[in-house]
């Protein structure tokens, strides 16, 4: 298609009202639970009166989707996309493809059943929002319409082309991802709930003190219910998951009732990520995220994610996923010995563990006057070692290298080519100790390293400016 | 350090003391009464003294303290790029090479345009807030460096 080919505008499918009235009400419903289970379970109020304001919460939340829907239209215009909406309020927006930093195909079951797809396309303007959303094209257009931007730009084109195969995760390991992901928020919720419904079926047997048994059953019930839940999370979101790679990006692609499929050229890379939970790293594992300067695309939940995941990778084949990931990564942060944070670093992480819980564990230990808190103070200056104990950093001709935390361990690679900027911080602390760090800000990410000596910090600013500079700072 | 480092107009001592001390007077001057007032029912003169204190110690930071931030706050053009360091407690050194500027503000507020004194914001593709930030410049001079530093081109690295 040429560039100078303008297409006349377009809508949605009618049942893409169908399509994205029904996940649009329930994202509703699952965003404001709070308010409409106070709604339902508030007194003083007649059930009518409930009924309508949950209604009208419900009303106010499609109309605005239906007028979304309805006047939306999308075209490609002189090599850009174009689309517009809004009945009151109009809005005009033009992408360049140029300018798009990744594309997704998503198909959720009602687009499947209806033939169905939705179009997703990112740039790094904007704050938490997809640029360019269509949701209720047929699966041809979507797939033409990706087809024609990928033309443009270099988004990876696997129609012409099978790509090759990276990973593929089976059930076992979908099921080892959602049991170590972790739902201490969860648990506590489940145990709020039950005690909750204790309360209102038996309020003659519950006091404000359970007895120790029925709360430790509790909790039990609800880390029980909590991994379950997590677990099954995982196989919906996860299932069949594939991460291929072509000559230009990668694709990943899973789930089972809403099908996800995620394009990233190489070129837009800005990091990968590494998470490994300890529970995770116990089953030998962790998770590879890739990010770009796109300001996230919005998971389940609605909030922002990284554009891209491999949820499990076994740990001795981290460093050789993550070159797949960002194939200018020419050191492996999982074999490699990293450099170490300066040795006074511990002395202030101490120091700043003792300052931080001393304050409530003191208030503590003036209310239950017994050794808890001194143990639990041991505990924090214990994680507070271990925390410094795993830290690392590296730095190659291409990537910059981070390593933090306990229990779980956080690696950062930063593509060297994308720095945006280099910070050198020193707070009265680390001044003390004549300690500095430094920090990396890539777009959409900012990455910290370890705590240095001074003349390190600085040794280490300079190389980072270097390339970016003519003339060392220090 | 191997920077010729600029300093910004003096005049922002005056312009931060200025700020200060409005802060002192229509904020922590009737917040500190009033809580003197509140604590000298319960704990006598002791109270009052703790929350007339820490009025003072508003006072003399509002007075102090930019003094202290002017002599830590400076900055280099360089060819490639752009370094502001600043900071009294928490020092900061920021580098922001000058192709991946995506755009440049001048920002004024009322008390800035009384003084004559304009603040520069340097932004990236790194974050919704600036990057970097130039308190305390000449009206012109600003604007002569938002205009300097948004010409520059190159790879943003997005």
């Amino acid at each position: 298609m040429s560039d100078d080919v303008e297409e006349s505008w377009r809508s949605l499918e009618p049942s893409a009202l169908l399509v994205n009235l029904v996940p649009d009400l329930a994202r509703t419903a699952r965003s404001s639970w709070p308010i409409l289970l106070a709604v339902l379970l508030g007194g003083g109020v007649s059930g009518i009166a409930d009924l309508s304001l949950i209604l009208l919460f419900f009303a106010m939340s499609a109309a605005r989707t239906l007028t979304h829907l309805l006047t939306l239209r999308y075209r490609l215009a002189r090599g850009r996309l174009e689309l517009q909406s809004g009945l009151i309020g109009r809005q005009h927006r033009i992408i360049d493809p140029a300018r798009i930093q990744n594309v997704t195909v998503v198909q959720n079951l009602f687009h499947r059943a209806l033939g169905l797809a939705e179009l997703k396309v990112e740039t790094a303007g904007g704050e938490f929002e997809v640029e360019g959303q269509l949701s209720g094209m047929r699966l041809a257009d979507a797939e033409a319409l990706r087809a024609a931007l990928a033309s443009r730009v270099s988004v990876p084109t696997h129609g012409e082309e099978e790509p090759a195969a990276v990973t593929e995760l089976g059930t076992l390991e979908l099921l080892g991802y959602g049991m170590s992901s972790g739902r201490v928020g969860a648990a506590a919720l489940i145990v709020g709930v039950l005690m909750e419904v204790i309360a209102q079926v038996r309020p003659s047997e519950f006091t404000t003190t359970l007895p120790p048994m029925t709360l430790l059953g509790l909790s039990f019930i609800a880390m029980s219910v909590a991994f379950v839940l997590s677990a099954l999370g995982a196989m919906f979101t996860g299932w069949n998951y594939r991460l291929t790679r072509s000559t230009v990006g990668i694709r990943t692609e899973s789930g089972l009732t809403t099908r996800r499929r995620i394009e990233i050229p190489w070129e837009k890379v800005q990091l990968v990520r590494a998470e490994e939970p300890i529970l995770r790293q116990l089953l030998g594992y962790g998770t590879l995220f890739v990010e770009t300067a796109a300001t996230g695309v919005p998971n389940e939940a609605g909030t922002a994610a990284a554009e891209a995941s491999v949820p499990m990778v076994a740990t001795a084949e981290l460093g050789e996923v993550a070159t797949v990931l960002l194939p200018r990564l020419n050191l492996d942060p999982w074999r490699a010995a990293l450099r170490l944070p300066a040795t006074r670093a511990l002395v202030r992480a101490l120091i700043g563990t003792l300052f931080r819980w001393s304050v409530g564990l003191g208030i503590l230990a003036a209310l239950v006057r017994s050794p808890w808190p001194l143990v639990l103070l041991a505990l924090g200056l214990g994680m507070a070692w271990l925390d410094w104990r795993f830290q690392g950093w590296a730095l190659s001709d291409t990537v910059i290298v981070s390593r933090m935390g306990f229990p779980t361990r956080y690696t950062w690679v930063v593509d060297r080519r994308k720095l945006q900027t280099v910070v050198r911080t020193a707070g009265p602390l680390q001044r003390l100790f004549s300690l500095a760090r430094v920090e990396v800000w890539v777009a959409g990410s900012r990455v910290v390293l370890p705590d240095l000596m001074e003349a390190d910090a600085d040794r280490l600013f300079d190389q980072l400016i270097t390339p970016l500079a003519t003339n060392p700072v220090r | 350090m191997q920077v010729n480092f600029t300093g910004v107009d003096r005049r922002i001592v005056t312009l931060w003391r200025v700020q200060g001390l409005l802060r002192v007077v229509l904020f922590w001057g009737p917040v500190g009464t009033a809580a003197a007032l509140a604590l000298s029912a319960r704990w006598g003169w002791l109270g009052a003294s703790v929350a007339l204190l820490l009025v003072a110690l508003q006072l003399v930071l509002a007075l102090v303290w930019p003094g202290l931030a002017y002599a830590a706050l400076r900055y280099a053009v360089r060819e490639h790029d752009l370094i502001v360091e600043r900071g009294v407690l928490f020092r900061q050194v920021v580098c922001v090479p000058l192709s991946r500027i995506q755009h440049v503000d001048t920002r004024q507020g009322p008390v800035e345009r009384l003084f004559g004194l304009s603040q520069l914001l340097v932004y990236t593709a790194a974050g919704m807030a600036a990057d970097a930030a130039i308190p305390g410049l000449d009206e012109s001079a600003a604007a002569a460096l938002r205009d300097s530093l948004a010409r520059r081109g190159g790879d943003d690295g997005v």
